[in-house]
């Protein structure tokens, strides 16, 4: 399974203003095991604010991710 | 914080998928294939968030694969034959089938949009796809002949069972009303209207809800089949916030905490979990 890291920066809750939520990377887990599998940073590259679309392959060898333009197609397992 | 809270929901709910796997790597993968969609007509397009989409969410899913070699990926572009105004967006929905091993583009389908951020891509198991752009939701392979209509301006959400197999539309009113359909033929299996809660997620034969028992503070895990009675799996947790719920399948669903993620197992009627997977950043709001 794959699970979207997301990381609130910023914000006040003196000024009540809401943290920005920064997509950090996409983690990659065995679901019989929980183990991690591997962890694909996202960077700049990232949409601020929403979560950056991804998707497994039927097999779940391969993962695509869409950074905004640019789509890209990782082999997580060999 | 309710504002903050919503987002983070959105964020689960919209970003997760699964498989099984059994072997490990350890390493950092580099991506086997890169594709700039600037070439297919992809720009940055301002996106504002309205009304119905911050009081209901969306979940749009914009990349898939198919089992037969094919990823898709789908996004907005301008109209350039008609004039685009504030209120009237001249959009496209642009759908571009790539072939996974080598990365050449085989198929580019547009569909007419006025909606920037709700628009979705689905795959089901016989490889069928889906489209939902402008309220509707669409077989693209036989032409937009078979759809269903989604009310305009209600939030809605579609899902789909991890295998495929399934899809739920929610149309969101206050109230929820949902339609299970065949996704290879939009076919209704069964619908049922005036719910007052909200599915959390679905397998292919259960609908799993995750109830609140606000003064304790728990929360409990149902089940039950669709548009039918659902009953609480084992005794309900203590929690001070009820995590995402995704089904895996009629028995295996993932639980994702704030900090943590629990699989767990409803075959012995018990939520038992088998597995913790801890995030290192313990504080934050990692998902």
């Amino acid at each position: 399974m794959a699970i979207p890291v997301i990381k609130y920066k910023g914000g006040s809750t003196f000024l009540d203003i809401s943290p920005t939520p920064v997509s950090e990377r996409i983690a990659v887990y065995d679901l019989n095991t929980l183990q991690s599998i591997v962890s694909i940073p996202l960077g700049p590259l990232a949409p601020a604010g929403d979560p950056t679309d991804f998707a497994f392959s039927p097999d779940g060898k391969q993962l695509a991710v869409l950074y905004r333009s640019v789509l890209r197609i990782f082999r997580v397992i060999p | 914080m309710m504002r903050r809270l919503r987002t983070l929901r959105r964020a689960c709910t919209s970003g997760f998928v699964f498989f099984i796997s059994t072997s490990c790597v350890a390493q950092l993968p580099n991506p086997s294939i890169e594709i700039q969609l600037d070439k297919f007509g992809w720009a940055q397009l301002i996106e504002v968030e309205t009304a119905a989409e911050y009081e209901w969410g969306i979940d749009a899913r914009r990349v898939v694969f198919d089992g037969a070699g094919h990823v898709y990926v789908g996004f907005n572009v301008l109209d350039s034959e008609k004039l685009a105004t504030r209120e009237s967006n001249h959009l496209l929905f642009r759908v571009v089938e790539f072939d996974v091993h080598t990365g050449s583009a085989e198929r580019t389908l547009d569909f007419p949009t006025h909606n920037k951020r709700r628009n979705s891509i689905y795959v089901s198991a016989k490889d069928t796809l889906l489209v939902a752009a402008d309220d509707r939701l669409r077989v693209a392979s036989s032409g937009g002949e078979s759809f269903a209509l989604l009310t305009p301006g209600h939030g809605y959400f579609i899902r789909q069972s991890v295998s495929g197999k399934t899809l739920l539309v929610t149309d969101h009113h206050g109230r929820y009303d949902d339609t299970f359909l065949d996704p290879d033929n939009l076919e209704i299996r069964t619908r049922c209207v005036g719910r007052n809660e909200g599915i959390a997620s679905i397998s292919d034969a259960s609908q799993f809800f995750e109830h609140e028992i606000r003064y304790t503070p728990s929360f409990a895990i149902l089940r039950g089949p669709f548009c039918e009675r659902a009953s609480t799996i084992g005794t309900p947790v203590p929690v001070e916030r009820v995590p995402e719920l995704h089904a895996v399948d009629e028995l295996k669903y993932i639980l994702v905490w704030p900090t943590r993620v629990e699989v767990a197992d409803a075959d012995r009627g018990e939520l038992s979990r088998y597995a913790t997977a801890r995030h290192e950043d313990y504080g934050s709001f990692d998902v």
